[in-house]
């Protein structure tokens, strides 16, 4: 047990290479917004091909592995429901198309394909801030405990943060740029050191990392008010890092998902489109129920075998837990204590993040987490 | 739980109220060390009858408030405020009001008045006359002539590091309380404002009994005006002579007071909100 006024315990560092899956005979790319395939059924195609474009938010899908089109049929998404998809079978021979050139102006934000963690197009996102941007904040910090994803895009791929920052720079003239860092992270700040930006250091500490609590702590945002269009922007690294490996050539087809479970985690480097169950087996993870997500906001996985999409970037084995009945409310008030929205949350007024410290600490909580309830 | 968060930090009510139970060892060790076989004998008797109690309630309305162990920090708090010149059915029989009037005030969470103390306040009638011939002078002859509990003021001072070790000590009342103390026993004509601090019914009351989160405000402002409240009328009170009493009554007063107040400011609070929605 914890002292709870240390809050949810953070940080989980980078301290292996990332595992490369295994190559994978099936690919499912699903097409969920409504994308027009590029390709038919019997088609070749290579690494890197632009495989469908965009409708609704008009993001193009690449191929991750080189092999045919095997398939155009409804399949069902790791966060429950179903939707059409490509299904490549891969031939293996890894074959690479040309690299992905993209033009110097907004439209490389939309033809780049990536997306936030989440599932927001990084494009709207930048381009909703664009007309008078004060601060731009890159966040370094994981948002959920356990896991360690952010820090991982820093401090593996600086050359393509580089890259995509000076894209973001030059594009959105912001007045600032900050770059923020947990103050555990020493690696990620030290790769963040050359970068065109101000480093500035973060507690390590659960939720501070929400982009709205960023917002207010670096780029003086008035507090209990939700960021503003065209004041303060928000970016995950891995997003920029995305972006950036796409601006030298590298559409984003592969991932870095990180699995966590109590006691461990594991880093896995995936293509897109692969089923999330061999990517738990790559990190040998242990048996329970599993979580899109953190361990504070995620939620429950429905198909382990649903394909990895742009969006999610990390897994959670949960421990075995007994049930435990809660008790009434003891009034102890820490909830109120932990709040980083400075809230009360037994009147339910203001405005709440969803960040689940309040029920972290709670004395009185009960909980249930058996394997069915959480999986079904 | 069966939505987010998945994971939880591991405390829970009875954890807390073991550890409020633990902080309270030193102190009845401390008095069965003074006051012999007696003091164990109420300690054990309180403690025996509120778990008693607890259980025949909970069979009778269906609770199960046995398994959160607040029992074992009423029961021997009854005893601890209990001079030792009591007779030996007075722990049991506090413990008992003080066990059933939460009860029937709403069980764990719900009840407006601090347990023990409100046992121990329904036996002042009883005790009245005892507890006067007892505290009269200063306040450092409560030394052996006082409650049980607050013979060494050293051993409740150990609890309440454990209390502040396990961050269970509200030091937003406790600090308060003591400061409003000092401050009132100074402006008292003949009291010596040391003693008062030094005397362990002052600690009693600033540390154990305002540690219980039930009966204690939630907010700050509340938790340090309740502490202000709280020790400057306790001290008034001991200083006419109620002894452990007055710290009791004093404690219920603020209980009622500060419940009330806050029902009332949420009440408050949630109409200006919706009148902004």
């Amino acid at each position: 047990m914890l002292p709870w006024n240390r809050g949810v315990p953070m940080g989980r560092a980078v301290t292996t290479p990332p595992t490369s899956l295994p190559q994978q005979e099936r690919i499912i790319l699903p097409l969920p917004r409504g994308e027009t395939p590029l390709v038919r059924v019997g088609d070749p195609v290579s690494r890197g091909q632009r495989v469908a474009d965009g409708n609704g938010d008009p993001l193009p899908i690449y191929a991750p592995v080189s092999g045919t089109v095997a398939a155009l049929d409804t399949m069902e998404l790791a966060a429950g429901g179903s939707c059409l998809a490509l299904i490549l079978q891969n031939d293996g021979l890894d074959t690479a198309a040309d690299p992905l050139e993209l033009p110097d102006d907004e439209d490389a934000l939309w033809d780049s394909g990536v997306r936030l963690p989440g599932g927001r197009p990084l494009a709207q996102a930048v381009t909703q801030a664009a007309p008078g941007l004060d601060t731009l904040i890159v966040s370094a910090m994981d948002r959920e405990p356990w896991h360690c994803t952010e820090d991982a895009a820093l401090c593996l791929d600086a050359d393509a943060v580089a890259a995509g920052l000076a894209f973001l720079n030059r594009q959105l003239h912001p007045r600032r740029t900050l770059l923020a860092v947990g103050a555990g992270q020493h690696q990620a700040a030290q790769a963040a050191a050359p970068l065109d930006c101000t480093v500035m250091t973060v507690p390590q500490r659960y939720p501070l990392a929400h982009p709205q609590l960023l917002a207010e702590s670096l780029g003086r945002l008035p507090p209990g008010q939700p960021p503003q269009e065209g004041d303060v922007l928000v970016l995950p690294v891995s997003a920029v890092a995305a972006f950036g490996a796409a601006l030298q050539g590298t559409p984003p087809i592969r991932q870095r998902v990180s699995v966590a479970w109590r006691r461990g985690h594991a880093l896995i480097d995936a293509p897109m489109g692969a089923p999330l169950s061999a990517i738990l087996e790559a990190a040998a993870a242990p048996d329970g129920p599993l979580l899109l997500g953190g361990p504070m906001t995620g939620s429950p996985l429905r198909h382990a075998d649903g394909p990895l999409v742009p969006g999610i970037t990390s897994l959670c084995v949960l421990p075995p837990r007994r049930h435990r009945n809660g008790t009434p409310c003891i009034r102890c008030g820490r909830c109120a204590a932990v709040c980083p929205m400075d809230r009360q949350p037994w009147l339910g007024i203001g405005h709440c993040l969803h960040c689940g410290a309040c029920r972290y600490v709670c004395p009185a909580a009960g909980y249930t987490p058996s394997k069915e309830e959480v999986l079904l | 739980m069966n939505t987010a968060p998945y994971i939880h930090c591991g405390q829970s009510t009875a954890l807390q109220m073991l550890d409020a139970a633990i902080a309270l060892l030193p102190a009845a060790a401390g008095a069965v060390w003074f006051f012999g076989l007696r003091a164990a004998a109420m300690l054990l008797l309180a403690v025996a009858a509120a778990a008693a109690t607890q259980f025949l309630w909970d069979r009778f309305t269906g609770r199960q408030e046995l398994r959160t162990l607040t029992v074992l920090v009423t029961g021997l708090l009854s005893a601890l405020l209990l001079p030792a010149r009591a007779a030996l059915w007075a722990a049991p029989l506090g413990a008992v009001i003080a066990v059933s009037v939460k009860v029937l005030t709403g069980g764990i969470g719900q009840n407006w008045w601090n347990p023990a103390a409100l046992g121990r306040a329904a036996l002042l009638p009883l005790l009245c006359p005892l507890a006067l011939k007892d505290c009269q002078g200063t306040f450092l002859m409560a030394y052996l002539d006082g409650a049980i509990g607050e013979a060494s003021t050293l051993l409740l001072l150990v609890g309440a590091a454990y209390l502040a070790m396990r961050h269970l000590l509200p030091w937003a009342v406790a600090v308060p309380y003591l400061c409003a103390s000092f401050l009132t026993a100074a402006v008292l004509p003949h009291c010596d404002p040391m003693a008062v601090l030094c005397w362990g019914g002052t600690l009693l009351g600033a540390c154990f009994l305002s540690a219980d989160p039930v009966t204690t405000p939630m907010g700050l402002t509340f938790r340090v005006l309740y502490g202000v409240f709280t020790g400057a009328v306790s001290t008034v009170f001991s200083f006419y002579g109620w002894g452990m009493g007055g710290v009791v009554v004093a404690t219920l007063a603020a209980n009622t007071a500060f419940r009330a107040a806050e029902t009332i400011a949420a009440r408050l609070q949630n109409t200006a909100e919706l009148e902004q929605v």
